[in-house]
């Protein structure tokens, strides 16, 4: 059988995501990831009920396969636990927000959730270093004899 | 160089139904996040005949829509939702026993076929939709399947026996918007072609009448703009 959509433009949007930065939206962080990741390495998230807080959240990633990969965020609730929320240090494992990385999970009726995520920001640049690759900002500064001359502009760059 | 960074994200739900929510990735069709447009389908009278399923999605701003299959291994909306949702075409849930739902700010959805698609003549859509303040659609979709051969003559309550769509333009709010007919082989992968497109001109009541042959299915579609 053939159903029709009814098409309607609500007032609120079904899934609403805000952010705690007057003016910036979650699309503008979403545009921004790729040139600059976010690595969290301590996530604070509550929820309304334990029956959401208790709902598994994936982590998605890409292999170097390019294959997905999906694992289950350390999540445990306590059996005595009674408010739902938790601070939790990735230890040791980062989550990274690249532009590809997302989580996945169940959002229940009603219900509204919180994530305060602690991390780093990096750019792609500085994995050349990581990399053993030459920043070449040091190259210049060092051919310059002016060390420094450059740190405002990385500042502009980020 | 690195930065200390502290994020802050709120999420709500809005509806009423489970959202499978997906975050943090650029481009990712299954993130809904803040989109305003709901399309709802009423599954009420949906029977099961056939173990697949079709939806039609464009992108918005786009013309035509494309019309991806998927196998329905289950006979239930819980299962028409799972598979919906594999298609990576948006973030669909159910509402209740028999809608299903989503929210979509960067496609648009048309027909959901379940089972066969069956000679039908629906006029149930061919409302005023509005929602909070803003008209967003003047929509009318009808699709039928000829069953005869040749061409005949034939108006719109004779669609189903018929060769031809006689379309009366009576609404005084299609005026300036766009009206399509496609033609579409209800073979898989479906084949549609735009038949004929027309801005509905002002002075309406108008009239369009279009000859159609047997084995195809015809869509016909107007609002603002397609």
């Amino acid at each position: 059988m053939t159903f029709y959509p009814t098409i309607s433009v609500q007032v609120l949007p079904g899934l609403q995501v805000d952010t705690n930065v007057l003016g910036l939206s979650y699309a503008s962080i979403i545009a921004a990831l790729g040139p600059i990741s976010l690595l969290i390495n301590t996530l604070y998230y509550d929820a309304a009920t334990i029956s959401q807080f208790a709902n598994p959240i994936d982590y998605v990633t890409y292999d170097s396969n390019g294959s997905l990969q999906k694992q289950a965020m350390a999540m445990p609730v306590n059996a005595n636990q009674f408010y739902p929320s938790m601070y939790l240090p990735t230890r040791h494992r980062d989550y990274e927000f690249n532009g590809q990385n997302k989580l996945n999970f169940n959002l229940l009726v009603g219900q509204t959730i919180n994530f305060i995520m602690y991390g780093n920001r990096i750019n792609i640049r500085d994995l050349l270093s990581a990399l053993g690759i030459p920043d070449n900002f040091e190259v210049l500064q060092k051919q310059m004899g002016i060390p420094g001359f450059y740190d405002d502009y990385e500042d502009i760059l980020e | 160089m690195k930065k200390r960074e502290q994020l802050i994200l709120t999420l709500k739900n809005n509806t009423q139904g489970i959202i499978p929510v997906s975050m943090l990735a650029q481009g990712n069709p299954n993130d809904t996040s803040n989109a305003h447009t709901r399309y709802r389908w009423d599954l009420t009278l949906a029977t099961f005949t056939n173990p697949v399923l079709r939806i039609q999605v464009r992108g918005v701003g786009t013309t035509n829509f494309t019309t991806i299959t998927a196998p329905l291994p289950v006979n239930s909306i819980t299962a028409v939702v799972a598979a919906l949702n594999a298609l990576n075409i948006g973030a669909f849930y159910q509402v209740g026993s028999n809608i299903v739902e989503t929210y979509n700010a960067t496609l648009e959805y048309g027909q959901l076929i379940v089972g066969n698609a069956t000679s039908q003549v629906d006029w149930s859509n061919n409302t005023l939709i509005a929602g909070g303040n803003l008209q967003i659609r003047v929509n009318l979709v009808l699709t039928v399947n000829n069953p005869n051969p040749g061409i005949t003559s034939g108006s719109i309550p004779d669609l189903a026996s018929a060769a031809s769509i006689k379309v009366d333009v009576l609404a005084s709010a299609l005026e300036n918007t766009d009206f399509l007919i496609q033609q579409v082989l209800p073979v898989d992968p479906f084949t549609t072609t735009n038949l004929y497109a027309v801005t509905v001109p002002a002075g309406t009541p108008d009239t369009f009448t279009f000859a159609i042959n047997t084995t195809y299915v015809y869509v016909v579609t107007w609002g603002t703009p397609i």
